[in-house]
């Protein structure tokens, strides 16, 4: 917050208080940078096919489509300073905060990855089931090639790389119960903003 | 199940959500006390022109171009003063400057006379608020007591600034 005509001003007021709620002492004024990066990685998840994902994605691959592993930077080299930026909100903010807020919500399971992605619980699969992630043969499937329709509508059929263990029977009862919320529907599968469910529900 | 449509009103990304989400794991500051926060929060509900509450705001937050606070950036010239220009005793600090040089201390106790509100003069602009807003209660006059808090202050300034610069 300068004041004088001309020349370099004085700042009396560090962004960052300006940026708080005006009851914490600030402003209330918006972060931009912050409010711009984290709406283009929405909108990078959205199913529309804008141009500019396109673009991007002929540069970067179908990762951008899903939520990004923070510790996978392979395109630090080459990635433009937008994108990274884009990327680096995820360290900026705090480690994985995009992860936790975002979650997909599957219909015609046609593109969410059933071990890989969060789509049902508090985890991904991969994370929740290490043991049976491990020796499963449909490690990249996804959720529609997990479950089969048939006459009674429809079933979930596990390839292992070798026979269940006893021990591993009991896991595979807690996956089942894991997946009994879920109802397959003819919807898109689409992407959900956490925070504002809950806030649906509070309110 | 899910009803009908209702995947496509909720779960939406709304920047107002994720924006608190930011401010509070971004940008982590010093925990302001209830009574600091409720006066914060108070000063806004004012019908003054911005600039006005913008000013109270900054003096609240002690971030206004005092001779204290010049000094301590090192803008006033080598072996100026920095004492009040009213009293010429004290350093002109934020509080003396608007509560407790004997002139402000006057019209503090002038204006209190007019409006019939008695207090001590605390040693903070915060204290004041609040000793300020108790008095006067939760009624409808509200805002216009706080209407004249923030003027005087923006007065004295103004007055400060007419015996500096001519």
């Amino acid at each position: 917050m300068g004041k004088c005509e001309g020349g370099k001003k004085v700042c009396w007021v560090k962004w960052t208080t300006v940026c708080q709620p005006r009851s914490k002492g600030g402003l209330g004024v918006r972060n931009i940078k912050v409010v711009n990066l984290s709406l283009s990685r929405w909108r990078c998840l959205q199913p529309d096919q804008a141009l500019w994902k396109e673009v991007l994605r002929c540069k970067y691959g179908n990762r951008i489509y899903h939520l990004l592993n923070p510790n996978e930077h392979f395109w630090r080299s080459f990635a433009s300073r937008w994108w990274l930026d884009v990327v680096s909100l995820e360290e900026a903010v705090g480690l994985n905060w995009f992860n936790r807020e975002v979650m997909r919500k599957v219909g015609s399971e046609a593109n969410t990855r059933f071990w890989l992605d969060l789509w049902v619980g508090n985890a991904p699969l991969c994370l929740a089931f290490p043991r049976l992630f491990s020796i499963s043969s449909q490690k990249e499937a996804m959720v529609g090639d997990v479950w089969v329709v048939n006459e009674v509508g429809g079933a979930w059929s596990f390839l292992w790389r070798r026979n269940l263990f006893v021990w591993k029977g009991g896991l595979l009862e807690n996956l089942y119960v894991e997946l009994e919320g879920w109802v397959r529907t003819e919807r898109e599968d689409a992407w959900w903003w956490k925070l504002e469910e809950e806030r649906e529900i509070l309110g | 199940m899910l009803g009908g449509g209702s995947w496509k009103k909720k779960g939406k990304f709304l920047v107002s959500s994720s924006y608190e989400l930011f401010v509070g794991l971004m940008m982590p500051l010093e925990i302001l006390s209830e009574s600091k926060e409720m006066v914060f929060g108070s000063v806004w509900k004012s019908p003054v022109p911005s600039k006005v509450v913008i000013f109270s705001w900054q003096l609240l937050l002690d971030r206004i171009p005092t001779k204290v606070n010049l000094a301590r950036r090192s803008i006033l010239p080598d072996g100026a003063s920095d004492n009040c220009v009213f009293c010429d005793h004290e350093g002109e600090s934020s509080s003396h400057l608007f509560l407790h040089c004997n002139l402000s201390f006057y019209v503090w106790s002038m204006i209190s006379r007019w409006l019939k509100i008695n207090f001590i003069t605390p040693q903070s602009l915060f204290q004041h608020f609040e000793c300020w807003s108790g008095e006067i209660g939760k009624g409808s006059l509200r805002k216009g007591y706080w209407l004249v808090w923030h003027t005087v202050l923006w007065v004295i300034w103004k007055a400060r600034n007419d015996r500096i610069f001519f």
